[in-house]
Order: C-alpha cells, then sequence, then structure tokens
C-alpha cells in the first residue's frame, strides 16, 4: 500500500486573499491605529509597567491618503528587529509569541499585514526604536510569485514566505512609518472619494473617544480629530444607569445607560437622523470601541425573549466596558469589530444591560399617556459627560402614567402633499418639525382662531 | 410663491452671467466631447433661457424641461420656445427615475429654487449612477443661511452644524474649519457639500469613469445662488477634460462671487472700449473715461465683460 502526502500548507495568494476578504478599508486602517496605541502604551508601560494607561499625551498617529498613495506616521516608539523577523511578519501569531502587552488592543497579530495587503502593491515600511531601526520593501506581486517554481518531475518547492529586512538608521523618537503605493483600483476610487474621509473621521472620532480624551491625537491628512463628547441627560427625575464590577473572569466590567436624546414623536422613520449613530448600545474592550450604536442581537436587542429595537427606543444610549490585563479574555473578534457572543463575561454583562435597558423600554411605552408632560420633564435633563455618571443601580425615569391628566385623548390622521406639508412647516418657522407636530400646530391655529371661548 | 412669480429670470445679471460662464464652458468643452447629440435635461420654467442657449450654441435637439406645479406646467407648455422641447409634469425625483439616461449622454442642468434640504442631493445619486458615460451634471441651489433649519423635529433648537450634517450626513466635511456658517462663507460650504455628492454618487455607483469637476459658481441678484457640476468622463477622455478644467483659462470655477455692477449702456460701452486688457482698468484709466466705481467693480466687470448683459424695455 503506498502513502501519499497531502499538501497542506495554504498558499500565498489564498491567504492574501482570505484574510482581506472580510474586513472593511476603515477597519484596516483602524488596526493600523490600534498598533500605534498599543506602542504608545509599551512605551509608558516600560516606564511604569503596573496600572492601566491613562495619559497618551505626546503620541500621535499621522494618516495621509489619496487616490494615489497611503501612509502613517507614529511616535509609538517602533518596532524592535526582532519583534519584525519573529512576530510582526510572521502571520498570525506564534504560540511562543511573548505576551502582548498588557491592556493591549493589537489582539491577533495580524493587523498591520492585514492591512497592507488589503491597500496595495507597493509597500515600504521603516521602523525605529531608541536603539536601533530597519526598512523593508514588499513588492507584493514578487513575493506572491518568488519561489514557487518546480522543477520537472521535482516536488513543488516549498513557498517563500519571507520579507527582506534591511537596517535603517536610526532616528530617535520617530517611530513606524508605512507608506503604500500601488493601490488596489476600489481603494483608490475610495480614498478619491472626499465622502470617505468625512466618514472615516466621523468613526475614529468616535471609536477612540476614549484615547483621544487621554491625549493621544490622531490626524486624517493634516486635520486633528477630536473625541465624539459622550453624553447622557441627567435630572432629579432622569438618572442613568452605572454599574461597576469584577468578572468572575478577572475582567473589569463598566455598564452605563440613559437618555442621550429626547424619544421622537413620530412613530415612523423619519429622513436619516445623523445622531442615531450614538443612539443604541457600544461595546468597549480596553478603551476600543469594539461595536458601536448597536441595534441587533449582538448586544441586548432581540436577544433571546428581549425585544428588538424599535423606532421608539430612539435616544437611548448604553455603553459597556470591558478592561483586562490579558486580551484575550475580552470578548471580541479578529476584526476588533464584532463581539464574541459566546464568551461568558460577555453572556453575563448582557444580563445586566438588559436590565438597564428594561425601564427605557418600559419608559417610551408610559411616556405616550401624556406625551407634553414627558417632554417637558426631558427637557430638563441636561446633557452630562457620559463616562463620569455616578454609580446607580437603576435607570431612573419618572413616571408618566401616574401624573397624567385625566382627560381622554383621540387621534387624527390624515394624508397631504409632501410639498404642502414642507410648506406649512416653512411657515410654523420649522422645516424639521415633525408631522405630528405640524398637525397639533395646524390643529391648535385653528382652534384659536375659530373658536368663541 | 413659485420663483416664477417673483422674480423674471430674464433680467438678473449675474445670473445671466453664470448662465454664460457655464454655456461658453459648454462650448469649449464640445470640442473635446461632442455634445450636441446630448440629451438636455432642465428645469425650463416660463423662460427657458437655459433651453435656447442649449439649442443655439450646442446644436442640441432632444430637450425636457421638468415642471412641478399645476399652473407652471399649463404655462410652461404655452411659452415653450421650440418644438424640441418636451415638458414633463412631476417632482424632479419622480421624474427623473423615468427619463431614458442610460443610452445615450444627457446634459442636465437642474436650477432648483430650493437649497440643500431640497431634492438635489438624492437627484444627484439618481442622475449619476444611471446616466451614460460623457454626461454633465450641473445644479444650481439657493445658498441663504436662513433656509437652514435651527430647530428639530421636536422643535428643539440645533446648531447650523448639527443641522447640515441631519441632511447631507458625511458630504459634510469633518471636521468643519470654523466660520463656515457664516453668510459669506456659506455657499462655498455647500458648494463642497454638492462637489462630495457628484464625486461620492459617481464611486458609490461602481461607475468606472471619473467624475470631474468644471463648474463652480456663486452669484448673487438678491438671493445668494451657488452652482456646481462636471462630467462624468469616459476613460479615454479624462486626461484632456483634466487639463481643459485645470487650464489657467479656464472659466467654469471662480473662486470670488460673481457680482458685476449695474451700468448704463453709456457706462458698459465706455469700458468696453478698453477690453479686452491684461489687467483691470486703472483708476487713472478711469478718471480719463469719466466715471468712477469701486475698485472690485470695476474688477469684476473686467472679468466678466464677455458674459455682462444688457437689458432694455421694449414696448409692444
Amino acid at each position: 500500500m503506498s502513502t501519499h502526502k497531502a499538501h497542506a500548507t495554504p498558499t500565498k495568494d489564498f491567504f492574501v486573499r482570505m484574510i482581506t476578504k472580510d474586513i472593511s478599508l476603515e477597519d484596516c486602517i483602524l488596526d493600523l491605529i490600534d498598533n500605534c496605541l498599543d506602542g504608545a502604551r509599551k512605551v509608558r508601560h516600560a516606564a511604569n509597567a503596573d496600572a492601566r494607561v491613562d495619559d497618551y499625551s505626546g503620541f500621535y498617529a499621522k494618516i495621509v491618503f489619496a487616490g494615489d498613495h497611503f501612509g502613517i506616521v507614529d511616535n509609538c516608539g517602533g518596532i524592535k528587529i526582532s519583534e519584525a523577523i519573529d512576530y510582526a511578519f510572521h502571520f498570525g501569531r506564534r504560540p511562543n509569541t511573548p505576551a502582548e502587552g498588557d491592556y493591549s488592543i493589537g489582539l491577533y497579530g495580524i493587523g498591520m499585514k492585514r492591512a497592507i495587503f488589503k491597500m496595495g502593491k507597493m509597500i515600504e515600511i521603516y521602523s525605529s526604536t531608541a536603539q536601533e531601526a530597519f526598512r523593508a520593501q514588499i513588492d507584493v506581486n514578487e513575493w506572491l510569485t518568488r519561489g514557487a517554481v518546480a522543477l520537472p518531475g521535482e516536488e513543488l518547492p516549498p513557498e517563500d514566505w519571507d520579507f527582506d529586512m534591511e537596517d535603517a538608521p536610526v532616528i530617535p523618537g520617530t517611530g513606524t512609518n508605512i507608506s503604500i503605493t500601488g493601490l488596489h483600483h476600489e481603494i483608490s476610487a475610495q480614498f478619491a472619494n472626499p465622502t470617505f474621509g468625512n466618514s472615516l473621521a466621523r468613526i475614529v472620532g468616535r471609536d477612540y473617544a476614549q484615547f483621544l480624551a487621554k491625549g493621544f491625537e490622531i490626524f486624517l491628512n493634516g486635520k486633528s480629530i477630536e473625541g465624539f463628547p459622550f453624553t447622557v441627560r441627567a435630572s432629579d427625575e432622569y438618572k442613568p444607569y452605572r454599574l461597576l464590577y469584577t468578572d468572575e473572569s478577572g475582567v473589569e466590567v463598566d455598564i452605563i445607560a440613559g437618555m442621550a436624546g429626547a424619544p421622537p414623536d413620530d412613530l415612523q422613520p423619519v429622513e436619516r437622523r445623523s445622531e442615531t449613530d450614538y443612539y443604541g448600545w457600544f461595546v468597549i474592550c480596553n478603551d476600543r470601541v469594539v461595536v458601536a450604536s448597536d441595534k441587533t442581537d449582538q448586544t441586548v436587542w432581540g436577544d433571546g425573549g428581549f425585544p428588538a429595537w424599535h423606532f421608539q427606543y430612539y435616544g437611548f444610549i448604553g455603553v459597556v466596558s470591558f478592561h483586562s490585563k490579558d486580551p484575550n479574555l475580552l470578548p471580541w473578534r479578529t476584526t476588533k469589530r464584532d463581539v464574541d457572543g459566546s464568551n461568558a463575561t460577555y453572556r453575563r454583562a448582557i444580563e445586566k444591560m438588559k436590565d438597564a435597558t428594561r425601564s427605557w423600554i418600559n419608559y417610551t411605552n408610559d411616556r405616550k399617556s401624556d406625551l407634553d408632560n414627558a417632554k417637558e420633564r426631558e427637557s430638563n435633563a441636561t446633557a452630562t459627560p457620559l463616562f463620569q455618571t455616578p454609580l446607580n443601580q437603576t435607570l431612573e425615569v419618572p413616571q408618566i402614567a401616574i401624573t397624567a391628566r385625566r382627560v381622554t385623548y383621540g387621534s387624527i390622521q390624515y394624508r397631504k402633499i409632501s410639498s404642502d406639508i414642507a410648506k406649512a412647516k416653512k411657515l410654523l418657522g420649522n422645516a424639521n418639525m415633525s408631522n405630528v407636530l405640524l398637525g397639533e400646530k395646524t390643529f391648535d391655529y385653528f382652534l384659536k382662531n375659530e373658536s368663541e371661548e | 410663491m413659485p420663483s416664477f412669480d417673483a422674480v423674471n429670470y430674464a433680467i438678473r445679471p449675474n445670473k445671466a452671467v453664470e448662465r454664460s460662464i457655464v454655456f461658453s464652458g459648454l462650448v469649449e468643452l464640445s470640442r473635446i466631447v461632442d455634445l450636441n447629440a446630448h440629451q438636455y435635461v432642465g428645469l425650463g420654467s416660463l423662460w427657458f433661457v437655459d433651453f435656447l442657449m442649449a439649442h443655439k450654441a450646442l446644436g442640441i435637439k432632444s430637450m425636457i424641461s421638468i415642471e412641478q406645479s399645476e399652473i407652471g406646467y399649463n404655462r410652461s407648455e404655452f411659452n415653450r420656445p421650440l418644438a424640441c422641447i418636451k415638458v414633463v409634469r412631476g417632482e424632479s425625483s419622480l421624474v427623473i427615475p423615468d427619463l431614458d439616461l442610460e443610452n445615450s449622454p444627457s446634459l442636465v442642468w437642474l436650477d432648483y429654487d430650493s437649497s440643500i434640504g431640497g431634492p438635489v442631493i438624492p437627484d444627484i445619486e439618481l442622475l449619476i449612477s444611471r446616466c451614460a458615460p460623457n454626461s454633465i451634471v450641473i445644479v444650481t441651489i439657493n445658498a441663504k443661511r436662513d433656509e437652514l433649519p435651527d430647530k428639530d423635529e421636536n422643535d428643539v433648537d440645533i446648531d447650523p452644524e448639527t443641522s447640515l450634517r441631519r441632511i447631507a450626513g458625511d458630504l459634510v466635511p469633518n471636521p468643519l474649519p470654523n466660520k463656515v456658517f457664516q453668510r459669506q462663507h456659506y455657499p462655498r460650504l455647500l458648494c463642497e457639500v454638492l462637489t462630495n455628492q457628484l464625486q461620492n454618487a459617481t464611486v458609490n455607483s461602481g461607475r468606472t469613469e471619473s467624475f470631474i469637476k468644471l463648474f463652480e459658481l456663486v452669484y448673487s441678484d438678491g438671493t445668494p445662488m451657488v452652482t456646481v457640476g462636471g462630467i462624468v468622463a469616459a476613460t479615454d477622455k479624462v486626461d484632456t477634460i483634466r487639463q481643459l478644467a485645470e487650464a489657467a483659462d479656464w472659466e467654469g470655477i471662480v473662486p470670488k462671487p460673481i457680482a458685476v455692477p449695474p451700468l448704463t449702456v453709456k457706462e458698459k460701452l465706455a469700458l468696453d472700449r478698453m477690453m479686452p486688457s491684461l489687467n483691470s482698468p486703472t483708476d487713472e484709466q478711469m478718471k480719463v473715461i469719466g466715471f468712477q466705481l469701486k475698485r472690485e467693480q470695476i474688477d469684476t466687470y473686467h472679468k466678466h465683460y464677455r458674459h455682462y448683459p444688457m437689458f432694455g424695455e421694449i414696448h409692444l
């Protein structure tokens, strides 16, 4: 009986296609920013090995992109040559990789390779620590075809997966500098689209708000990005929920939930509202936003018997943050834009998140019984910084139904030409007014002018 | 009140300059891309000035005017100056999907009364995603700051940036520089939003052609207006069209608002005797011809004199 050996080694080409297929261009860039942040954290840890890093001032990542190139430059400590040889350029993380810096976010060691292969064909990397520096130039087409030629009658030689690196002069205080040209056509088209840059700025401002608040600076095409100021409304009657605990896995968990904006009057979807990007649940791992403004069963909505997201819940914000020295304990997946729903720490947090959400759901039902009263009370709640919310076991909201006036209501519904509706709203001084409000105002106007009371 | 009841389109001098700049630009473009077989689509209102220019200057023989209101439609039919113009009744956003845009290139100029919150953003997408290669899309909207709502749907105050982002999302530059909402800067901000949407719609619909901006004009005859447009250029024309649009003598992209001075016939003729000239007439030269204007008026006239209209009263 003869045995044959099956080739189980993936080809480079297959590998490159696989790792770049399931990640968006935006996420690739975020991966590169994560590497900068990990670098900055290592530099800080070298000075003080304990505790989370709460000061990133002085560190930056400068990103430039256009139709023909991409570049990212940081001053976050650089990559050691030994790390570059053994780990940074190796696909996936080797089992003997030394523990990633504490509280790290660059978990899978694949971010840089995935990002550069996703974007283009000519890559140049220069990195300098205080002691040593290297330069690597990668021609992806050459690398893909290199070494895979079989002589007649011979087995295919093993593919050469190595990248060539050379020593380079040390420039202290530099860090890592990645430049990509020969962009793939669809990447080039996206970089040339101004909307891409605007949307990237929005995502960066939102997902790195915590790091930006701690002094890290991110520049997109020369413009400094400001972190999104997460807020939650609070008053004597509206008190946001906050729970801090250490999970049995050792992961620290922080849950905050409350009212970010007033719920809508109309119970039908209106035009795109930009604030909706900030409603729903956020999941944060080691300060990095992993899931933003979720309205699906990735978090609580429609999970088990829990209600699915409804337009009525607009205005709600919930943020769950996980912190751990060991990033492997955190509930995230390789793209870092996705939670691992089966993670036990996460499952336990979900139950508490549901408690916090439930009182908001009930409130949005109750408030319908006396909308005017609810709106007045809501408007008295003022926006306060979300991450400074004091500890509070329940999401407190006023009991609208009990205080409702003892009158009965009827509702009126009718159809009119959209352009006439728009005209009436403008005449009433607010083109954005909801249809419900327009109906009420025109009705009140009629009564005021025609009734004899 | 529809704008045709408010203004006689024929006597807005800055509008006339803008229109003349656009059509002389298109005439130059027609040396690279043949435009006489294009279909013209516009909002002709009662005057059809742009239709007449498209027909006379470019030789276009297939034309559609979109008219929303019922009275407007009837009067538009009555005033239609050429047999080749077809008036279609309806809102632009509902008429555009029914137009035949794929089979041959179009020259579309939608000159709206509304501002950025009107149908312009979705209309651009409807046009760009379907139009044949080498089609031209131009839009004009009003750029009055007050048109931007200052309240949300619950009547709660919102700042201008929030308001504009609700309308235009990521088309709005991010981060936004200071002062862009000041009255004098606001029209340029809208130009940028419109340019972004034209680019964005081209990339997002997966087109292999490139959008090249040809026109960016700010003008005012009482109400500030902006015009932005360009061509969805077929790959083989991209380089030559880019050269044209980036050339120093290309007039379609004007950094300063068009604000020509009202002049009498006698003044115009006196100034014209000094044109063309490399530099704008000096104060000395003005003294010699015998009347004074503000420096910026002289400069604007010098820049736009070829497009300057004269109006007269006719007794019929």
